[in-house]
């Protein structure tokens, strides 16, 4: 199976940590709090759609709200083969650390 | 995060909310606005609704560059699988594409010809400044069924310039007569000339490339010259001060130049000269009682034409309180297309507005029926696209792609005919512009409204021809054409058929009218005139030769191949006789008033003509009283004086007296256009302008030679000047002539396009009936059987046509007809004619479609049930 890329893995994390909250706006400010640094909506949607696409995770409109117009959210979940795929990466991450001793210079 | 509770809600801007709606995809759209707007409120309450616009509007500034290039990069794609999707069909059905363009771009091209003449029409007098505020005075004569005379009298101009200060400036104008002019070696005869006061170029401008028109005019003996005759006369040499020599007598200094009068101006000339010359030449210029002068007027800004006419109306009564005739003021702008009045000669070459609402709506009646034949062949192929359609739909293309795509190939193939019909105009102009007897050109550069008007042709025909189309076949469902459902709907085919069947109405009726226009000119020509026109030449008595005339006649004479000679006030058939009505004669019922017409002639003048006498004598020399005292009469003013035995009865006009020694048969002094009216010659006073020589028909060019030898001892400084009787007859016949010619354009136009429109039904019909035609090959029909039955049906189309056409023909026929005194007779042939003609074109053009129909490999389209 292919790699995730860290972009798509630090948004896959994103919606986990969020549980049933996560849609763009907490994703983007989750990763950009995380990531200490903007992150544009078209970098979360796109990777989102795409990722959907492939069957990482899946999306739904929710009940519309007040505070949004009155228009729906789309909550993100990641699905299973979603999560499959972030612990293989991580399986495969921790490997390739263990027994590094490095530090950032 | 908590509601946002204000009075007044903070809403994102509007203009960046529309863009985002309009660009994102339904999918995306409301979760990601939801999101903008979420974020824009928490922006809100930390820091300001003017920070949160200013992020909102940056977030869709930003998203702006690629999403507008995203939607170029997906219609371009589209673009260009339309465009190779329209290329593809056209290069398939080549045959058809041809048709269908060629059909279109002749009828494009009939509109831009058309229209290019109806504008240029439209355009007369319109370049002078003031062309608004002019106008000519009309006279409203009292007399029952008499048109409004142009002419007026002399002072009037004058009296109306002081009398009404609506009335501005006023100017007479007088036309001219044929002068010889001549500057050093360099001489010619000039026709085309006008008489007018100084006001004149106060009045008109047009435009002076030398000289001041304040003054140019004033002088007694100055002229004004165009362009054209500057450089015939003075070629390269400054014109300004140089005199030119009129009829050899009297010099005339050029005190200007003006620009070539334009083609669109109603007064034409080559020069003018002062109307106070007239005085010189024994005309009273200054006296009240002749209406022989044309009077135009400036009216002030604030006075339109009607306004003055009311003021002006009644002004003769003060002048003549007998006067009951009225005048009113004729726009300037009008003089070209209205003009139907007594004595208007200055505007020789005018037109009938009639004319233009005929032709203007000749000219949107064909694009009209080019349009709907084109739209009726797509339509009719609709079948062969639907498979097309249908796939478009199953991979997703909405309806509204359908239609667009439809109607941007009708657009590209509209525009492909633009471009053939611009092709067409410009290699037919030249034929247009003889037949129509204008200079016309494609002036894309000086007039803005021309190719606007174009593009707006193009652009309606693109549109309205392809809007059936793209709905009727945008409407396919995909489930049904993909399992090939016939999607044929027998009611479309009747509004083809009406418009078939219409247009071979049309068709017919312009070759039954083609047919009638050139056996009526025939017959003009063929018809005895009651005098032999054949052999007879004429030449114009100036100069010398009129003081000279019997001696000339008597030298001519030597010659044995010229049988004999006379001469008359006026040419056969162009009758400008003199007319009266103050006649007595013997036995006459005082009651009684016949208006008759006058023509003075010399001896020979009926044996010259090939005249004949019915009862009494020739005018003779054996009588010397002739010359004073003899009237010979028509045989028509006989019959209307109403007396038995005219010969011998004594006969006055006005103060003189005579005695009628003859009656001479009638003849056609008249065109043909009118009927013999009553006609008096005499010899007494005779004012002789022609001379007319019966030559014999061998060595013709040395009889001329010789003839022009004389003229040229007796006349050396005028230009020997002849021509045939008959040549000169037959011009007279032009207008017919040219109504002929445009009648065959027309009529092949109309026949082409009805060719169209008849092709796309057999093409619609037959391919109805295919299943129907395949079986009965089955069951052991023959080809040919076949395409009898399938023609069997588009005859009765023509025949049903005929039967519509024809009334219609007989009846506008008639009426044209009408314009001619004599006139042949309708027969039936000439509609049948017509018709078998009509009804062989069409089976021709079928018969391409039924015989392939009929040929066609039954298997092919029954195999799928």
């Amino acid at each position: 199976m292919k790699l995730l890329s860290s972009h798509d893995e630090v948004l896959l994390l994103a919606i986990l940590r969020l549980k049933d909250k996560a849609y763009g706006m907490t994703i983007r400010r989750e990763v950009s709090q995380a990531t200490g640094k903007s992150w544009s909506i078209g970098a979360i949607y796109d990777p989102l759609y795409r990722m959907e696409k492939k069957g990482l995770v899946e999306s739904f409109l929710s009940d519309p709200t007040r505070e949004r117009g009155g228009r729906s959210k789309r909550i993100f979940k990641v699905k299973k083969k979603g999560m499959e795929a972030l612990l293989s990466h991580k399986k495969i991450r921790d490997g390739l650390w263990q027994g590094l001793k490095t530090k950032a210079t | 995060m908590g509601l946002i509770k204000t009075k007044k809600p903070n809403l994102p801007p509007p203009i960046s909310q529309w863009i985002l709606k309009r660009f994102l995809s339904p999918y995306s759209q409301i979760p990601l606005i939801g999101d903008l707007e979420e974020e824009f409120h928490l922006i809100c309450s930390q820091s300001g609704v003017k920070k949160a616009r200013f992020w909102y509007r940056c977030q869709v500034l930003r998203s702006l560059p690629s999403a507008f290039f995203n939607f170029i990069i997906w219609s371009m794609d589209m673009f260009k699988n339309y465009l190779k999707i329209a290329l593809r069909n056209i290069s398939r059905n080549k045959g058809y594409s041809f048709i269908n363009i060629s059909g279109l771009a002749m009828g494009m091209a009939c509109c831009i010809l058309i229209l290019l003449w109806v504008q240029d029409e439209l355009s007369f007098d319109r370049f002078h400044h003031h062309a608004h505020r002019l106008g000519r005075v009309m006279l409203e004569v009292t007399d029952a069924g008499q048109r409004p005379w142009a002419v007026t009298e002399a002072p009037l101009a004058k009296a109306l310039k002081e009398e009404f200060p609506e009335i501005v400036q006023a100017t007479r104008i007088q036309v001219g007569s044929q002068f010889q002019l001549r500057y050093k070696e360099k001489q010619f005869k000039e026709i085309h000339n006008i008489f007018a006061e100084p006001a004149f170029f106060e009045m008109f401008t047009f435009p002076f490339l030398s000289g001041n028109p304040q003054n140019a005019l004033s002088g007694k003996h100055s002229m004004v010259i165009t362009a054209r005759m500057a450089k015939k006369y003075f070629g390269t040499e400054n014109p300004l001060g140089k005199t030119l020599l009129l009829n050899n007598k009297l010099d005339f200094q050029v005190t200007g130049v003006l620009q070539d009068i334009p083609n669109n101006s109603h007064l034409k000339f080559d020069f003018i000269l002062p109307f106070i010359w007239l005085e010189d030449l024994g005309l009273a210029i200054n006296d009240w009682g002749n209406n022989n002068y044309f009077t135009y007027v400036l009216l002030d800004a604030k006075t339109s034409s009607a306004q003055a006419s009311q003021k002006i109306s009644g002004y003769l009564r003060t002048i003549n309180p007998q006067d009951n005739s009225k005048l009113f003021i004729q726009p300037l702008t009008q003089i070209h297309l209205h003009s139907d009045f007594e004595y208007d000669v200055l505007a020789k070459n005018n037109n009938d507005y009639k004319y233009i609402f005929i032709f203007s709506s000749i000219a949107i009646f064909v694009l009209c029926i080019a349009c709907i034949n084109f739209m009726n062949l797509a339509t009719a192929r609709a079948s062969s696209r639907a498979k097309e359609v249908g796939l478009r739909k199953v991979v997703g293309a909405y309806r509204r792609d359908i239609i667009k795509q439809f109607i941007g190939e009708s657009l590209f193939f509209t525009f492909a005919a633009f471009g053939l019909a611009l092709l067409l105009v410009l290699l037919f102009l030249p034929v247009f512009n003889n037949l129509a007897g204008k200079q016309l050109n494609l002036d894309f550069l000086h007039n803005i409204y021309f190719p606007l008007g174009l593009l707006g042709i193009a652009l309606f025909a693109g549109f309205s021809s392809g809007c059936y189309p793209a709905f009727y076949l945008s409407a396919f469902q995909p489930a049904k054409v993909l399992k090939k459902t016939s999607t044929a709907n027998p009611k479309r085919s009747k509004f083809r058929k009406t418009l078939v069947v219409s247009q071979f109405c049309l068709a017919i009726i312009l070759m039954v009218g083609t047919s009638v226009i050139h056996s009526q000119i025939d017959y003009i020509r063929n018809r005895k005139l009651g005098f032999n026109k054949e052999n007879l030449i004429y030449m114009p008595l100036i100069g010398k030769m009129r003081q000279e005339y019997e001696t000339i006649k008597t030298e001519l004479l030597a010659n044995t191949n010229i049988l004999s000679i006379t001469a008359s006030s006026n040419l056969p058939s162009f009758g400008r006789n003199w007319t009266t009505n103050n006649l007595d004669w013997e036995g006459r019922n005082p009651e009684e008033t016949i208006l008759m017409q006058g023509t003075d002639v010399d001896y020979d003048y009926f044996e010259t003509m090939g005249m004949q006498m019915s009862a009494g004598r020739n005018f003779s020399r054996e009588f010397p009283t002739d010359e004073d005292s003899a009237v010979i009469l028509n045989e028509t003013a006989v019959q209307a004086m109403g007396i038995p035995s005219p010969v011998g009865k004594r006969f006055s006009v006005g103060d003189w007296q005579g005695t009628i020694v003859g009656v001479v048969k009638d003849y056609n002094f008249k065109s043909l256009h009118n009927k013999i009216e009553p006609l008096i010659m005499v010899m007494v006073d005779r004012q002789l302008n022609y001379l007319f020589a019966r030559i014999k028909s061998h060595d013709m060019a040395g009889t001329i030679n010789f003839i022009k030898s004389k003229w040229e001892q007796y006349n050396p400084r005028f230009p020997f000047e002849y021509n045939f009787v008959d040549t000169l007859l037959d011009n007279m016949y032009k207008n017919e002539e040219r109504i002929r010619t445009l009648f065959n354009y027309f009529t092949f136009m109309a026949m082409f396009i009805s060719c169209i429109g008849l092709f796309g039904l057999a093409f619609y019909l037959t391919e109805q009936r295919t299943k129907e035609i395949s079986i009965r090959k089955v069951l052991g029909s023959s080809s040919f059987k076949i395409v009898i039955i399938l023609s069997k049906e588009f005859v009765k189309w023509v025949l049903l046509a005929n039967v519509i056409a024809w009334p219609l023909a007989y009846y506008l026929m008639g009426i044209w007809l009408q314009n001619f005194a004599y006139r042949t007779s309708l027969n039936i042939g000439t509609f049948l004619l017509a018709g078998a003609l009509a009804i062989m074109i069409a089976l021709i053009t079928v018969s391409y479609q039924a015989i392939k129909a009929a040929t066609a490999n039954p298997i092919d389209s029954l195999r799928y049930e």
